[in-house]
């Protein structure tokens, strides 16, 4: 989430492991995994014994992409658990498909959204994944690899990110339509969006995402100025109005574009908009201060609010929510011991110890069965059942998050996630759209 | 003595120089205007030579209104700027004795520079915001009943954001024009009957002109070229040519960046051949 | 009558606990032509912007032609500076420069221009109109000064050091010029100056002022053949010092006795007390030989400096003062003298002129 450009190197002191290779790994990894079940630690899991590949100690990968999982904490634990040396760049999300595209010498590993991905990834400067050298894919939710949560749930609109999760081939860039052994991205973290509101200024229920069109909140609402991401907030909005039908919100016709832009551009003539926002800090302030009651916001945006002792809720609403999700990928400029320890690396990263430490900040882990393990009970039922904390939640880094009775926005993970009307996308007609949405700042 | 020796050793002398502006001037803006003759997708650059960039920016409306928007900034700005950096000015230069003290009000003119653009921008929440000093003061005294919702995210904001944050560049030249007056030539005026306003009208700001341009000349250039000031201070509302460049580069749409960034320096030679028609600068430095 | 009549009554003026002018009394009669002159630091200048109205007195009133003018500002005194280094205004032509006192009074363009045209014309300065100040010489750019401080037809004309930034040559005309056009306006002027050739070329009245009071002041007749003060004589030049005694109406100075000095003296001299004459260096006669009328001492010549019409003979008496000697040219090619010659000086008692003691001890 962070606007800097920053390198973090990790600083993590390297571990002797005495364990040699281990050839049945996955079977120690169960065992790990029970063990600090036990532990029932959030994080205290320091006597985590070693069983990954020694050749690819001290080997660097650079790692580079949103602020969103770029955390120096993974860079510390994959040290410790790996010995590799991860270097982090943290960007913002149009950055990272720029960097992704135009310098694909300057990174190993990619951390991007799948609608980046679908940008990125036919420009050919990525390699597919080949799953079958991964012994955790089949812990991955099937959300990501058939589209369907459950198998009678519907695939949301936008881009769902099994639709850009598969290519052909080894060397293709065309993605397929079914999963295959070759694997674009392999998903790390993911979320369901909504908006956040300031329950102490507004003195009604919330629960449609026409709301913040209602005159009440005139000169009290944001919307983000991100056009790939606004717009689709925008057509949620205007769906619930009941003024426009959509195909499929992620991927518009000029029609829909036209007519979602001009309800905008009415809006913000009529006042309806205090302020865009294009930051994760622009949003914290807008609602913090109270400019803003009610906008669209992330979640750990509204944590930020919370942080301060500002009430602050992320509101589910009926038409669902507008949902996104992460992957790291691999450059194609990548090769033996590097590829290898790439390898190693996606691999551990399914493991367990990353889902569990994103799950603590409120996102979601894209193998939640292996984030289980790591996480205590209360933890688990409080962030993927949606049941009432028994104890106090905590952040990954000890900050209290929430009082123990608490229950989470939207509740279980299965509501959340089942919920999804759409996906963050990029649109055929994206470059009409983004002219469009100039055209909405500019009026 | 102008022997070929000497020719070819002034040669030397300015090579330096002239490589690092063809290097970091004339290189990355021939790039630029190359670039605006590309096509693009919404993956990559496609290199062509079309026009079409220029085609859409030059007939769009959007275009017109940023424009439209960016003028009133960059005019608004200056005129305020302008006064009010020629008061300081003026008062540091003829009214100001000591130097220590006259050093110590210029350091205070740049303050607005001593915090990170961020901090400053989302500084002024707590002065204009709704809930801010400026509204608190108004609705306590009673002189509004409810508060003041212009101030901050308007046209408003985003001008006293620059005027805060480019006073200083018009304070400087200014001041500097006026340093090298001779006070004699105020006594002159008053000799001549002159009244304060006067000597000011006919002597100071006919002397000052070349500072006065140099002034404007970073003002506007200050203010064309920027987005981030009024991105952060419009909350995202209005936009100028720089939220544009901004916004097409941000979504990877180089070439049409690369068009609206040759169509802004343009118009900015023109503005300036136009201003330096008034003052012949290289005389007057 | 003619106007522009001055009087300034116990001026003084200090800055901070430095006084530049201590209590100076001054008339200048109407239509005359005065100098203020004296080293530098002296106070003339400031005396001249006190007049101006560029500088306020600490204490004391100026009048012009009996008006108490000491609270107005400059323009409404009637009075007319022209700046040293003319601050003429650089970014208007010769005729925007002379008429913008005529601008500031708000005179229709085409009246002011006639008028400027027509002062710049007195100044033989109508064929640069359109030039501005950077493409004129330094007397050029004077004489445009000048004609920008007459346009309102002032009173007095107030003129700080006018000729000190240009050549010998350009002075010497210039100099010939402002008499010309004092004398044709009828109008007072004051000059500030620190050379007495021009002050004596230039005035009907002098001012020799020192350290901040009026030293002297009258004619430049006045002024040069009775000096009042061992400060005036030095500062005019060409007046020998002598200090001695009066002995039974005797002057002694060393070895040297001079009879008979009675009527030269204004008040009784007081004999045995130390008293200071001058003595000009042209009513000097010297002779290599003693002769009747000179002095029996031989004079010992230091340096012989040739200074055209006349030559100057520098020399000293053993254990006596040292005298400088003009002698004609005529008469010291007739008997050239060498350094280190003696020769006979002998001089009227009347050519010598009693001093006053100095005014500030």
């Amino acid at each position: 989430m962070s606007q800097d450009d920053l390198t973090h190197t990790s600083k993590a002191p390297s571990s002797d492991s005495t364990s040699p290779e281990n050839p049945s790994r996955r079977t120690l990894i169960k065992a790990a995994g029970a063990a600090s079940g036990l532990a029932l630690g959030s994080g205290a899991i320091t006597g985590f014994p070693m069983v990954w590949s020694q050749n690819i100690k001290n080997v660097t990968l650079r790692q580079f992409g949103t602020g969103v999982s770029n955390i120096n904490a993974i860079a510390e634990k994959a040290k410790e658990d790996l010995g590799i040396n991860l270097q982090l760049t943290a960007l913002d999300s149009d950055a990272v498909a720029q960097r992704a595209v135009t310098q694909p010498k300057s990174y190993d590993i990619a951390d991007i959204e799948y609608w980046i991905g679908k940008k990125v990834f036919p420009a050919g400067v990525m390699q597919p994944l080949d799953v079958s050298r991964l012994k955790n894919f089949d812990k991955i939710s099937s959300l990501f690899v058939t589209g369907k949560l459950t198998e009678d749930s519907t695939i949301a609109q936008g881009t769902a990110p099994h639709t850009v999760g598969f290519v052909e081939s080894k060397e293709s860039t065309k993605f397929a339509t079914e999963p295959t052994n070759w694997m674009t991205l392999i998903p790390t973290i993911y979320n369901a969006d909504t908006l956040g509101i300031r329950p102490d200024l507004i003195d009604r229920p919330i629960k449609n995402w026409k709301d913040i069109m209602d005159p009440a909140f005139k000169g009290k609402t944001s919307i983000l100025n991100i056009p790939s991401i606004g717009i689709m907030d925008a057509a949620m909005i205007c769906e619930s109005m009941g003024e426009i039908q959509y195909a499929d919100k992620g991927n518009m016709t000029r029609e829909e574009i036209d007519k979602t832009i001009d309800i905008l551009k009415e809006a913000k003539k009529a006042g309806q908009f205090r302020a865009f926002w294009k930051s994760f800090d622009e949003s914290v302030n807008l609602m913090a201060s109270g400019e803003v009651v009610i906008q669209s916001m992330w979640s750990p945006a509204v944590a930020a609010v919370r942080a301060k002792g500002i009430p602050c809720i992320y509101q589910p609403l009926e038409e669902g929510y507008r949902s996104w999700g992460g992957g790291i990928g691999l450059a194609k400029h990548l090769s033996g011991l590097e590829l290898d320890a790439a390898y190693e690396y996606i691999d551990w990263y399914l493991s367990g110890w990353v889902g569990a430490y994103l799950m603590r900040q409120g996102y979601y882990s894209a193998a939640p069965s292996t984030s289980k393990a790591f996480m205590s009970e209360n933890e688990w039922n409080f962030w993927m059942e949606g049941k009432p904390a028994t104890a106090d939640i905590l952040s990954p880094e000890g900050k209290l998050m929430e009082k123990a009775g608490a229950v989470r926005d939207g509740g279980s993970y299965m509501e959340r996630m089942g919920h999804v009307a759409c996906w963050n996308s990029v649109m055929d007609e994206n470059k009409y759209m983004v002219r469009k949405w100039n055209e909405f700042i500019a009026s | 003595m102008n022997t070929p020796v000497r020719t070819f050793r002034s040669y030397w002398q300015v090579a330096p120089l002239s490589l690092v502006l063809l290097c970091f001037l004339v290189f990355p803006i021939l790039t630029i205007v190359i670039v605006s003759f590309w096509d693009f997708n919404a993956y990559q650059l496609l290199p062509d030579f079309t026009f079409d960039n220029y085609a859409f920016s030059l007939t769009s409306d959007v275009t017109l209104k940023a424009y439209l928007n960016t003028f009133f900034y960059a005019i608004a700005t200056w005129l305020i700027t302008l006064i009010l950096g020629f008061t300081v000015a003026y008062y540091l230069a003829f009214h100001i004795e000591s130097n220590l003290m006259r050093n110590l009000l210029f350091i205070l003119c740049t303050i607005p520079f001593l915090t990170s653009n961020i901090i400053r921008m989302i500084s002024w929440i707590p002065l204009l915001g709704r809930n801010g000093l400026v509204n608190g003061l108004l609705t306590g005294s009673g002189m509004v009943d409810q508060p003041v919702e212009w101030l901050l995210y308007s046209d408003f904001s985003v001008i006293l954001a620059f005027v805060h944050l480019y006073t200083l560049f018009m304070v400087v030249p200014i001041f500097n024009a006026m340093t090298r007056i001779d006070k004699k030539l105020i006594e002159a005026a008053m000799d001549a009957g002159a009244s304060t306003l006067q000597t000011i009208f006919l002597v100071i700001v006919p002397l000052c002109r070349s500072g006065i341009v140099i002034g404007t000349v970073f003002i506007l250039t200050l203010v064309m070229g920027d987005f981030i000031t009024v991105r952060l201070m419009s909350g995202g509302l209005s936009a100028s040519v720089g939220v544009l460049i901004y916004n097409e580069i941000s979504l990877l749409q180089y070439p049409a960046a690369a068009a609206d960034a040759v169509i802004l320096l343009i118009t900015i030679l023109i503005i300036f051949s136009i201003l330096f028609r008034f003052v012949d600068i290289k005389k007057e430095l | 009558m003619k106007k522009g009549a001055i009087e300034l009554v116990c001026i003084n003026k200090a800055y901070g606990n430095k006084e530049a002018i201590k209590d100076i009394s001054l008339s200048i009669a109407a239509g005359h032509y005065c100098c203020l002159l004296g080293p530098s630091g002296c106070g003339k200048t400031t005396t001249l912007r006190i007049i101006a109205g560029h500088e306020t007195p600490t204490d004391g009133d100026i009048l012009l032609d009996n008006r108490n003018v000491t609270g107005l500002p400059p323009r409404k005194r009637g009075t007319a500076l022209m700046f040293q280094n003319y601050a003429l205004f650089p970014h208007l032509n010769c005729v925007d420069n002379t008429a913008f006192s005529l601008k500031i009074s708000g005179v229709a363009k085409a009246t002011r221009h006639a008028q400027a045209i027509e002062m710049l014309k007195l100044v033989n300065m109508e064929s640069y109109t359109d030039a501005l100040p950077d493409q004129l010489s330094g007397g050029q750019q004077q004489r445009v000064a000048l004609a920008r401080a007459l346009i309102n037809q002032p009173d007095v004309i107030l003129l700080d050091e006018p000729l000190s930034a240009l050549d010998p040559f350009l002075r010497g005309k210039m100099r010939v010029e402002l008499k010309r056009i004092q004398q044709q306006l009828g109008i007072t002027f004051v000059h500030v100056t620190h050379s007495q050739e021009e002050a004596f070329a230039l005035s009907d009245q002098v001012v020799l002022m020192h350290d901040g009071v009026i030293e002297q002041q009258g004619t430049p007749k006045e002024i040069f053949q009775q000096p009042k003060t061992a400060f005036v004589a030095h500062f005019i030049g060409g007046h020998n010092v002598l200090e001695g005694q009066i002995h039974q109406n005797e002057f002694h100075t060393g070895s040297i006795r001079v009879k008979g000095l009675a009527q030269a003296l204004s008040s009784s001299p007081r004999t045995n007390v130390p008293q200071q004459f001058s003595l000009r260096f042209d009513r000097i006669k010297a002779a290599p030989q003693p002769d009747e009328g000179l002095h029996t001492q031989p004079f010992t010549v230091d340096a012989v400096e040739y200074q055209g019409a006349v030559i100057q003979v520098q020399g000293h008496y053993q254990k006596g003062p040292e005298l400088s000697v003009y002698v004609s040219d005529k008469a010291f090619f007739a008997h050239p003298f060498q350094p280190g010659q003696e020769i006979y000086l002998g001089w009227d008692a009347h050519d010598l002129n009693p001093l006053q003691p100095p005014v500030h001890s």
